[in-house]
């Protein structure tokens, strides 16, 4: 029962110290009440023992009384009587005691008795004694030896006897209550006794079985200290270590007697100080439950993370704590991060790559529903991905793919991977071709598909097996065409060996195709051609095709005929297969355009040279005319008739033309030769310079209209060149005008600036234009306007130069416009 | 001196010649002139050999070098001249016809001073000349001098 009421060990030992303690006061009060009891009987027995004395007194007293009545009696001697008057004294203060003392139930009679008896008694000795100074006294001593006297003597004491024994009893009665209560005392004191000392004793081993207990738990705490994996310490209220396990010194290395007395704080990492201080003034205030991680520096400075787990005495400001390294767990939760970062950033990845896949991917249901699409179906299909899922995916498959698509899904539901391909209708209305790799996840109910859109794959697949079936059906005819071509065709080994040949073969050289099959086809080729010919070889074996190589190959009859070859090499058959055509016709033709040709550089070096000599010897005889007239002039100034200076003039003025001409044929045929250095020009201020080189007579009267010009990309000395030829004809042709009006304009195009210089001046007949341009071409005779007939044609090939071109409009008598364009830049 | 001042004319055509003495003498210039009529004698004249092996005096102040010559052209003298030590300083104008570009890059390449197309207009013609011979024989300074 006790076992089941669990009290503390604290009340089991108050239970057992206070019964004990109950017994010791139940056996106090015990002995007390039997000392009362013993006390009183003592005083009964005392009492008892004082009326026997005294009932035997009285009796005795009454025996002197009447022994010295009956020696006064007999005797007569006074002497008795003095004895018996004290006897009878006695026996009355006896009887008086007798009387205090022997009260009580039952006594009172024998005391009334005995009382009166006595009176009795004494009044007859009385008499007696006074019958003996009578005559008669011997009378008397009848009188009392009668049966009366006698028997009154007899009577008192019965009664006293009586008395005596009534009292008897009543101390045997006592006595025995007296011996009764010792017993009981002597009974209960050491039984009491017996049991405070049992209770106390069990008190006690209780009290010893907790201590031994609490000893125990102290050894197995103390071993637990020890033992323990976990550092365990306690720490002062000023921080300082107070204990320590010996784990201190496996964890950090510093044994436990460098640990006491120091600051804990001098261990802790840097960075942790100041949250371990709060925390553990926290716990000095009474917090508990707290968990706290913090850094240890070890003692060869690395640092370890401990989880504390920590409370205090807050009396004594003893802190209590438990640390557990939790380094290796701080590190894998550290790794267990990383891994997690990892994985959303793999999660993220998967749904990028998801979203981002040009493969159409899709999780589906087995109920047939999509469930989850990336945007690759929009893409692909036309559909948005909520018109897909809300549809069973059966319904967009093509219906002569239903059944297979159906049999693939049992697959799938099976857990089997799945691969296969059919159509998808698309939002337009035209199937697309998917190809399906799958794998299902049974017990989540879902299909994981990729599908790939090989629409364009596919039709070309049936574009191959189309081509195919027309390239077995025309096997044939290449055979034929084989067979009919007119071009040379050939395969050949490695080895340079002919293996198969064509009729053409026959035809054109003159051997039979046995002839040729027995020889290599270096045998054939003009000694001239044959290092290039090998070479071509050897361009072909090692993988590159040749096109329009050219050798000579040598015909039955003796002569040659030029082949030109396109030759190709199959690797894995290691044959050549070539066609040559025969190309003998056009390369005479080419030999003659190339003797042509250098015929034609020769005459042009030719041109070149009669040019440098016109420019520097046909000069000169001009300029010594030109000089020696005016010296004539000079010398015979005044000797000579005006006639004869006219005809000098003339002389001057035809040598000066000449000179004209052919500075314009040299520019002329310059242009033509020249490579022009383009610039950037801008016409507003190009044209001004060219208009001031102008020698225009200062009568004069010319009214410049230049609107606003672009920049151009030009050789600036011949666009000036062009340039000075149309403005001056400009100025040329308005000469006998009284207001000359000249414009500059130009209009731009998409691709090009056109230019217009026009005038006001006499104009040309526009059926000449086409003549304008030509060299020597003049539409107006020299006497009305000078000119060499040359400039249109300069500035017509400076502008084809320049990749532009030039034209005119007019009519005779009201202007000419000409226009020339300029590529834009 | 002044008459230490000298041009030279290399030009083999006479009349060229004389046209080209009229006019510096028109203009008192005539008496400075020494005349070469081929590239050869250019070089004899400025080196002092052959028929000019006795010629006293220093290199000329300035040369007027036609192009078209015997023998050794004007563009070969000038080359010799700006590739000896002693006269590549000496400077030269090419008088000539040619206004060939061909002729006008190698003239400037080789580093003629000036290049003058000769005028088929005499009085043009007769200007050039006397701008030149002004220009070289009076105004210019030639460089200093060189021991040759």
């Amino acid at each position: 029962m006790w076992n089941k009421i669990k009290l503390s060990l604290d009340y089991k030992v108050l239970f057992w110290f206070l019964l004990a303690f109950i017994t010791i006061l139940v056996l106090g009060y015990e002995i007390i009440k039997a000392n009362d009891e013993n006390l009183s009987e003592y005083s009964f027995r005392q009492k008892s023992f004082t009326n026997i004395i005294s009932i035997l007194n009285l009796e005795h007293y009454l025996e002197d009384a009447e022994a010295a009545q009956l020696g006064y009696l007999i005797t007569g001697n006074v002497e008795f009587l003095k004895e018996y008057d004290l006897a009878i004294k006695d026996a009355y203060s006896i009887l008086n005691e007798i009387k205090n003392n022997f009260s009580g139930k039952g006594n009172n009679n024998y005391i009334i008795y005995i009382d009166s008896l006595m009176k009795v008694k004494i009044s007859n000795m009385n008499i007696f004694i006074k019958n003996r100074t009578e005559p008669n006294h011997e009378k008397n001593l009848l009188l009392i030896a009668s049966d009366s006297n006698m028997m009154l003597m007899k009577n008192i004491k019965n009664i006293l006897n009586k008395m005596n024994e009534l009292e008897n009893n009543r101390l045997k009665l006592h006595t025995d209550a007296a011996a009764y209560t010792a017993n009981y005392t002597k009974t209960i004191l050491p039984a009491g006794l017996a049991f405070a000392l049992l209770f106390i004793t069990l008190g006690y081993l209780l009290i010893r079985r907790d201590m031994i207990a609490r000893q125990k738990a102290e050894e197995e705490l103390d071993k637990i200290f020890k033992l323990s994996p976990d550092l365990i310490c306690v720490i002062d209220s000023a921080g300082k270590f107070v204990r320590a396990n010996p784990a201190w010194e496996k964890t950090l290395g510093y044994p436990v007697n460098e640990l006491i007395s120091r600051p804990y704080v001098e261990l802790v990492h840097p960075d942790d100080v100041e949250r371990s201080r709060e925390v553990s003034k926290d716990i000095r205030k009474g917090k508990t439950g707290y968990l706290f991680e913090n850094r240890f520096r070890t003692k060869k400075g690395n640092y370890r993370w401990l989880q504390w787990s920590t409370t205090a005495n807050v009396e004594t400001g003893l802190g209590y704590s438990i640390a557990k390294d939790i380094t290796n767990v701080k590190e894998k939760e550290i790794e267990l991060r990383k891994l997690n970062e990892q994985l959303i950033k793999s999660f993220e990845e998967t749904e990028r790559i998801f979203s981002l896949s040009l493969d159409m991917l899709s999780i589906v249901g087995i109920d047939g529903f999509f469930k989850k699409l990336n945007p690759a179906w929009e893409k692909n299909l036309g559909y948005t991905i909520d018109e897909l899922m809300s549809k069973p995916y059966l319904e967009f498959v093509h219906p002569d793919d239903i059944e297979h698509t159906t049999q693939a899904a049992n697959k799938l539901a099976a857990g089997e991977d799945v691969f296969i391909e059919n159509r998808y209708l698309a939002k337009n209305g035209k199937y697309r071709w998917l190809q399906w790799t799958a794998a299902s996840i049974p017990e989540i109910g879902l299909i994981y598909a990729t599908a790939k859109d090989i629409t364009n794959i596919k039709e070309k697949e049936i574009e191959v097996k189309k081509l195919n079936e027309r390239l077995l059906n025309s096997y044939a005819e290449t055979e034929r065409i084989f067979m009919l071509s007119a071009n040379l065709m050939s395969i050949t080994n490695m080895e340079g060996e002919f293996v198969k040949l064509n009729p053409a073969w026959e035809n054109l050289l003159g051997y039979s195709i046995e002839e040729l099959l027995s020889i290599k086809y270096i045998d054939l080729v003009h000694p001239d051609d044959v290092e290039s010919s090998k070479n071509a070889s050897r361009i072909v074996r090692k993988g590159n095709d040749i096109s329009s190589f050219e050798n000579r190959f040598r015909t039955k009859n003796g002569s040659y005929k030029w082949l030109r070859w396109y030759a190709t090499i199959v690797r894995d058959e290691g044959l050549v297969y070539a066609t040559a055509s025969d190309v003998t016709d056009s390369k005479e033709k080419e030999h003659e355009l190339t003797t042509l040709n250098e015929r034609l550089y020769e005459s042009y070096k030719e041109m070149e040279s009669f040019s440098y000599s016109v420019s520097h010897d046909l000069r000169a005889p001009l300029r010594h005319i030109i000089g020696f007239s005016q010296k004539l002039k000079k010398l015979a100034y005044g000797d000579i008739s005006e006639e004869s200076k006219k005809s000098l003039d003339k002389i001057v003025a035809s040598a000066e033309h000449m000179s004209k001409l052919i500075d314009d044929l040299l520019h002329f045929s310059r242009v033509g030769r020249s490579d022009l250095k383009m610039i950037a020009i801008d016409m507003n201020r190009f044209i001004v310079a060219v208009k001031q080189d102008l020698e225009i007579s200062e009568e004069r009267n010319i009214e410049w209209q230049i609107s606003n010009l672009p920049e151009v990309n030009a050789d600036p000395v011949y666009l000036s060149l062009a340039i000075n030829n149309l403005l001056s004809n400009a100025v040329k042709y308005t000469s006998k005008n009284q207001q000359t009006v000249i414009q500059v304009t130009c209009k731009e195009e998409e691709f090009e600036f056109i230019f217009c210089i026009k005038d006001n001046g006499v104009g040309f007949d526009s059926k000449y234009t086409d003549k304008l341009f030509g060299v020597f071409q003049r539409l107006h005779p020299s006497y009305e306007f000078e000119g060499t007939g040359i400039g249109l044609a300069i500035a017509s090939k400076v502008f084809q130069k320049h990749g532009g071109r030039i034209w005119a409009e007019s009519e005779i008598g009201k202007g000419a416009a000409f226009y020339f364009s300029l590529p834009k830049i | 001196m002044e008459s230490l001042k000298r041009i030279l004319i290399v030009e083999d055509n006479e009349n060229d010649l004389e046209l080209t003495l009229d006019t510096l003498t028109e203009y008192n210039l005539a008496n400075n002139v020494d005349v070469a009529r081929d590239g050869e004698e250019a070089l004899d004249y400025l080196f002092k050999k052959n028929k000019f092996s006795a010629r006293d005096g220093n290199n000329p102040i300035v040369i007027l070098l036609d192009i078209k010559l015997p023998k050794i052209n004007g563009l070969e003298v000038l080359k010799t001249i700006r590739n000896t030590d002693g006269y590549k300083k000496i400077p030269v104008v090419i008088l000539t016809s040619s206004r060939e570009e061909k002729d006008l890059n190698e003239g400037y390449t080789l580093g003629v001073n000036a290049y003058v197309v000769k005028p088929v207009e005499f009085n043009s013609f007769a200007d050039a000349i006397k701008s030149l011979g002004i220009f070289w024989a009076i105004v210019n300074e030639p460089p200093p001098k060189t021991i040759s």
